[in-house]
């Protein structure tokens, strides 16, 4: 049996790399669906054109199909137990086996019974605001959920029972309990991810004060929920990353996550102009296409760090040297959004002091070809460094490969 | 109709789905018009549409349906059937139908996306669509699956770091592996430099690492100086044959001892060493090299026969021949890694012609500590062949001042519009190993555009460089001159951050070159039946999802042949090409799908026609009771149906494909097309879905619009096309009818698109001749990523259609009607 911590792109393409040998494996995601950070995009670079991050995320390869995969299937697979709203309480080594410990907190839907019909949503008469979907109701799903079942937020609900009147498989339990389930596994594949460095701390930018100055990864939320308005937009990129006194390594792939974000923009509305602010453009490979395609849209670059942002009547005013032109300037604008740097998982930490792991100077796992430190601990996608979807993709095939081994 | 047909079209029961797609179909189709009109059209039982129809429960509701409704075909209208044709034929298998009983009408790519500014006329053409699926699907049969066992060995292509790990990582695990290398040793590119980033190893030690384990496996069976001249077979079953070049060194009796390199008098330029450095006529490239079997250059040597004389073991042989080798593999990995761009072409550089302007791999070369000066860098103005010595003497002092030249050939439209990734990384190693081992004191200048160091530990090492004191210069330069007597050069660049143009005095200039796929990648791309890409780099199948695939199944790529890549890349590449051979072989069987050509037995005249058209040889006439008859090879066949095109009597058909069933779609398309059109130019195309077809798909993606009366087909290769196709087209009332097939020399299929051009030009002459007009008949060349082009040509035709009007069937139809 071999343990998959974390639901993302990496942990999935591990789990499927890893059955299709015959091997048992499960997965352990503490949010309540599969998908990871991937279901916060709306679209991924770099294939032409851009796929879906719905299709991408619930995928397995089959040949012969070239973008989507088989939505969901990654459910039918028979040697992979997926635990969702889980989280690992405890590992202890016996014997060269991991015994692991994992806390599945309650979704008070039962995942036999649910079939996903969504008449509990249409009768909940709560409604709540989401990052990710926007408006939502207390009981709630993804699109194309993995697993297809609802979830009630208990912190939203008013326990009205509605949802129980309507559901008839009777799915819903409102008195459902934490439960602890004990698992034994022979290796473990951490795939915790990453996170986006929230900027509160760079006052020169005012992140948390103005209300228009947000991250990448919360205009992705926004281009999703399509509700993203704006005439005049700066991207400021290397927020955090290539910083001393943040984080001094770069963070690869925001550039083109940036130009992504911007092409998507210029495409959808032709007018919109939109200013990136970079240090140096990193779009290598066949990524030049993207950047040259952004340039022949009318996206402007400007070779400067912007140094101050102020709020005056509803627009943001950022000065900044242009350090190719040699001057300071004023720029006005609707939107600034800060390509910021990508850190590891809050919860890497407490993983690694169970398991005894490396971890580098910013907490990232130290790893050799996917191997860590600890015999039969795995890593695969961001949780040892930052890489974009085809490398993640690529690494957790290859690191299969260790783990038979 | 006879009683019979009748019957015949009675027990068909069509199920037709509809899907939003969210807003992306639902958006600008009106969904429910098209449902209704759908449950008007003959044989259809049910019509329904849904949210998302590839979800669960769009899925299960086409599966109640098959259930309740007793339906044994079903007509899909989403998405393009590259992304979920496979989707709903997988939910026909498992309702217990034949998956082939299913069409799939393409709304989204064809339809919502492209005509998104029109709904009323965005609606209409998918009416036409559907019209065409649901005529189509009543004429499909159900088509069968073969099991076939696997060899559980594998081929690799190329010894470098990326075909290494793939060889061991297969060979530890049990399979049988031929590790193939063009040059007379493995170690790629790799084994040319000096020193690899971001950690500094030496590359030999980690390549002497390798190849010790290489000699540990057994199941590894290394086969150098040997190239791949042909390919047969399929999936699980490849058939190769590899070339040998003689080396004129017997492998068996040679000791390696190396005293027949260090006796012979010949010396002429190393290719190893960039023609920086000499060698003997019978050389090794590089000491540690692997195989250690040194190999004769026939055309260098003066057959002087001292190496024979000198030989312990009696392994030199002048007369060994060229040996083929044929190999049984099930799976081939290609990992024929990138060679440098010599920049000639770059004249205000003047590589080529000022002697001290080199290339990045030419300074590896010289920084390597195995190589022409032991890791000292020099002038070759200073540089000279001691006859006396047989040796390179360097006379003049070392370089003192450096330029570094980024970006050259790349990034750059006049050349190549791609990154080469890696080339900021070498530099700076460059820069850095010349600051650290050879002179602290020199002066580095790096003129860069954007300085691309982007890896984990690269940006560190971008600013370990910087402390060291190379000069960061922001600006491609604009011009090299050469001072003819002292040979030192003059870079003139812009400094962009400065605002002012600089001229910087160097003794060397250093150009960080573009990286090419190895020469003769696009041969055995062809060989192997594999595609490139424009650029000329071998094209995986989705740079996400399958980053090491191919259109070919059990052919994977790893390394830099599908563009460059650093060396901890292409070893993850290695690994994961590996693992999904492995994956592929460790079943033991692999299924075909028998979409294939099939002969009818009575129609077949034994012409031998389609013998001459398959390009595989997978279609044989054989001598049989009833005559001379043509048979198909099912597990050759490759399914392009260029035979079935050519067949002077139609019986040779491609299953799925077959003439009924494509009449009947362009009848469907074309009768409804009449009905809703009504006046307008109706504009029929037939697209190779390799390339036409796909760039359609792109034309969808990007929103390029073109007019809605254009309606595609998808064909599996322009060769498919046959001449009863098109004037069935023109009898139904298509104005004009064009062909979207791959460019010559990129078709999937060998040629499928120059018969297809052979048969469109004649077809022309036969419209001609009938009073149609060959000019309502084309054939384009659309490649995959050229959407912009497909939705040019869909104008330019329906342009043409208004120009020349309604075809003189299509205006006498219509007076007959009015009548």
């Amino acid at each position: 049996m071999i343990l998959i911590i974390g639901g993302g792109i990496a942990g999935m393409q591990s789990a499927i790399e890893v059955t299709s040998y015959g091997l048992e494996a499960a997965i352990v995601e503490k949010s309540p669906y599969l998908g990871g950070n991937a279901n916060f995009l709306h679209k991924y670079f770099p294939s032409m054109p851009l796929d879906c991050s719905v299709c991408i995320t619930s995928c397995i390869d089959m040949p012969g199909i070239r973008k989507c995969f088989y939505r969901s299937s990654i459910f039918s697979l028979e040697n992979l137990k997926i635990y969702t709203n889980s989280e690992i309480k405890e590992i202890k080594k016996e014997n060269g086996k991991f015994k692991v410990v994992i806390e599945k907190l309650p979704r008070y839907v039962r995942e036999d019974r649910c079939v996903n019909c969504e008449l509990c949503k249409d009768a909940c008469p709560v409604e709540v605001e989401d990052n990710l979907l926007g408006k939502r109701k207390a009981i709630y799903s993804y699109p194309q959920p993995i697993p297809p079942v609802y979830t009630i937020d208990m912190q939203a609900c008013n326990k009205c029972g509605k949802c129980k009147e309507v559901c008839r498989t009777d799915a819903i339990d409102l008195e459902q309990k934490p439960e602890k389930i004990e698992l034994e596994a022979e290796a473990i594949i951490i795939a915790t991810g990453f996170e986006e460095f929230k900027p509160h701390d760079m006052v020169e930018y005012g992140y948390g004060t103005y209300k228009n100055v947000i991250t990448q990864l919360e205009l992705a939320k926004m281009l999703k929920q399509d509700n993203f308005k704006a005439e005049k937009v700066l991207m400021i990129q290397c927020v955090g990353s290539r910083d001393k006194r943040f984080f001094a390594y770069c963070s690869k792939i925001c550039c083109m996550f940036a130009i992504k974000h911007a092409i998507m923009l210029k495409e959808k509305y032709p007018d919109i102009e939109i200013y990136i602010a970079y240090m140096d453009i990193r779009t290598p490979g066949f990524y030049e296409y993207w950047y040259r395609k952004a340039r022949e849209l009318g996206i402007k670059f400007l070779r400067s760090r912007p140094g101050d942002i102020v709020e005056n009547n509803g627009k943001l005013e950022v000065y900044f040297e242009n350090t190719l032109e040699k001057k300071v300037d004023k720029l006005e604008v609707d939107y600034v959004v800060l390509s910021t740097a990508l850190i590891p998982n809050e919860n890497v930490k407490r993983l690694a002091e169970m398991l005894g792991l490396e971890l580098d100077e910013y907490g990232f796992i130290l790893s050799e070809d996917g191997r860590t430190n600890v015999p039969n601990v795995f890593v695969a996608g961001l949780a040892s460094s930052v890489k974009d979807v085809p490398e993640t993709v690529l690494e957790a095939v290859a690191s299969t490969v260790e783990v038979i081994k | 109709m006879s009683e019979k047909e009748k019957k015949k079209n009675e027990e068909i029961r069509i199920g037709f789905f509809q899907c939003h797609c969210g807003v992306n179909i639902a958006g600008s189709v009106d969904v429910k018009e098209v449902v209704e009109y759908a449950k008007k059209l003959p044989n259809v039982v049910v019509a329904k549409d849904h949210m998302f129809l590839c979800s669960d429960p769009g899925r299960n509701l086409v599966k109640e349906a098959i259930k309740k409704y007793n339906l044994n075909r079903v007509v899909s209208s989403h998405c393009t059937p590259s992304l979920h044709q496979e989707t709903f034929r997988t939910v026909l298998k498992e309702a217990g139908l034949n998956p082939f009983f299913h069409e799939n009408v393409n709304s989204r790519e064809h339809a919502s996306w492209v005509h998104y500014r029109d709904k009323k006329k965005a609606t209409d053409k998918v009416k036409v669509l559907v019209a065409g699926g649901i005529e189509r699907v009543k004429h499909h049969k159900p088509i069968g699956t073969m099991r076939l066992k696997v060899k559980k060995s594998v081929l690799v292509i190329g010894g470098g770091p990326a075909g290494i790990q793939a060889a061991l990582d297969l060979g530890k695990a049990g399979y049988k592996v031929y590790l193939v290398d063009r040059r007379p040793h493995l170690g790629g590119n790799m084994a040319r430099l000096g020193k690899v980033f971001p950690t500094d190893d030496c590359p030999i030690c980690i390549l002497g690492k390798k190849f010790h384990e290489l000699r540990q496996v057994k199941e590894i069976e290394v086969i150098t100086y040997a190239e791949v001249k042909e390919l047969s077979g399929y999936v699980g079953n490849y058939k190769v044959k590899i070339e040998k070049k003689p080396r004129y060194v017997d492998e068996e009796k040679c000791i390696g001892c190396l005293t027949c390199v260090s006796k012979c008098p010949v010396r002429v330029k190393s290719e190893w060493y960039e023609g920086m450095d000499v060698r003997p006529a019978i050389y090794i490239n590089y000491p540690a090299q692997f195989p250690r079997i040194p190999v004769r250059d026939p055309e260098a040597c003066i057959n002087c026969g001292v190496c024979k004389k000198v030989c312990p073991a009696d392994a030199i042989d002048f007369d060994q021949k060229p040996e083929t080798i044929e190999l049984e593999v099930g799976a081939i990995i290609v990992a024929t890694g990138y060679e440098e761009w010599k920049p000639y072409a770059v004249e205000e550089y003047g590589y080529g012609k000022y002697k001290n302007v080199i290339t990045q791999l030419e300074l590896a070369q010289m920084l390597n500590p195995e190589g022409p000066t032991h890791g000292k860098p020099f002038k070759p103005s200073d540089a000279r062949y001691d006859k006396k010595k047989r040796k390179l003497v360097i006379e003049g002092e070392p370089p003192k001042k450096y330029v570094f030249i980024h970006c050259v050939g790349s990034r750059d439209e006049k050349y190549f519009s791609y990154c080469s990734k890696i080339c900021c990384m070498y530099s700076i190693k460059h820069a850095k190993m010349i600051l650290m081992d050879v002179d602290p004191n020199a002066e580095i200048y790096l003129c860069y555009m954007d300085i691309r160091a982007f890896s984990k530990g690269y940006e560190e090492y971008y600013k370990q460089v910087q402390k060291l004191g190379a000069r960061i210069v922001r600006g491609k330069p604009a011009e090299i001159r050469e001072d003819p007597k002292t040979k030192k050069l003059y870079v003139k660049v812009e400094d962009t951050l400065l605002g002012k143009p600089i001229e910087i005095e160097a003794d060397l200039v250093v150009l960080a070159s573009t990286l090419r796929p190895s020469k003769g990648t696009k041969e055995l791309a062809d060989i192997l039946r594999i595609t490139t890409g424009e650029d000329g780099f071998l094209r995986e199948l989705h740079p996400k999802v399958g980053p090491v695939d191919t259109v070919t199944a059990g052919i994977f790529i790893a390394g830099a042949a599908s563009g460059p890549k650093d060396i901890p890349e292409s070893v993850a590449q290695g690994s994961a090409a590996a693992a999904r051979a492995m994956s592929l072989l460790g079943k033991g069987e692999v299924e075909i799908i028998l979409n294939k050509a099939e002969v009818n037995q009575e129609l077949c005249i034994g012409c031998g026609i389609c013998e001459t058209l398959c390009p595989y040889g997978a279609i044989k006439v054989h001598e049989t009771h009833l005559g001379r008859k043509a048979k198909v090879s099912e597990v050759e066949c490759q399914g392009c149906g260029a035979c079935a095109g050519g067949c002077p009597t139609g019986a040779v058909m491609r299953r799925n494909y077959e003439l009924d069933q494509m009449f009947a779609q362009i009848e469907g398309i074309l009768r409804s097309a009449k009905e809703i059109f009504k006046d307008e130019p109706i504009v029929l195309a037939f697209a190779c879905k390799q390339c036409a077809y796909a760039a359609s798909e792109a034309a969808g993606t990007s929103r390029l619009e073109y007019p809605p009366n254009v309606f595609i087909i998808r064909i599996p290769c322009s060769g498919t096309i046959d001449i009863a196709h098109v004037l069935k087209a023109f009898k139904e009332g298509a104005d004009v009818v064009y062909v979207g097939g791959c460019e010559p020399g990129s078709c999937a299929f060998v040629d499928g698109n120059l018969k297809a051009e052979k048969r469109i030009q004649f077809a022309k002459r036969l419209l001609d001749a009938i009073g149609i007009g060959g000019d309502r008949l084309e054939i384009f060349w659309i490649p995959a990523p050229e959407s912009m082009k497909f939705a040019e040509v869909a104008k330019m035709m329906v342009e043409r259609a208004k120009k020349l009007g309604p075809t003189p069937l299509r205006k006498a139809k219509a007076v007959k009607e009015v009548i």
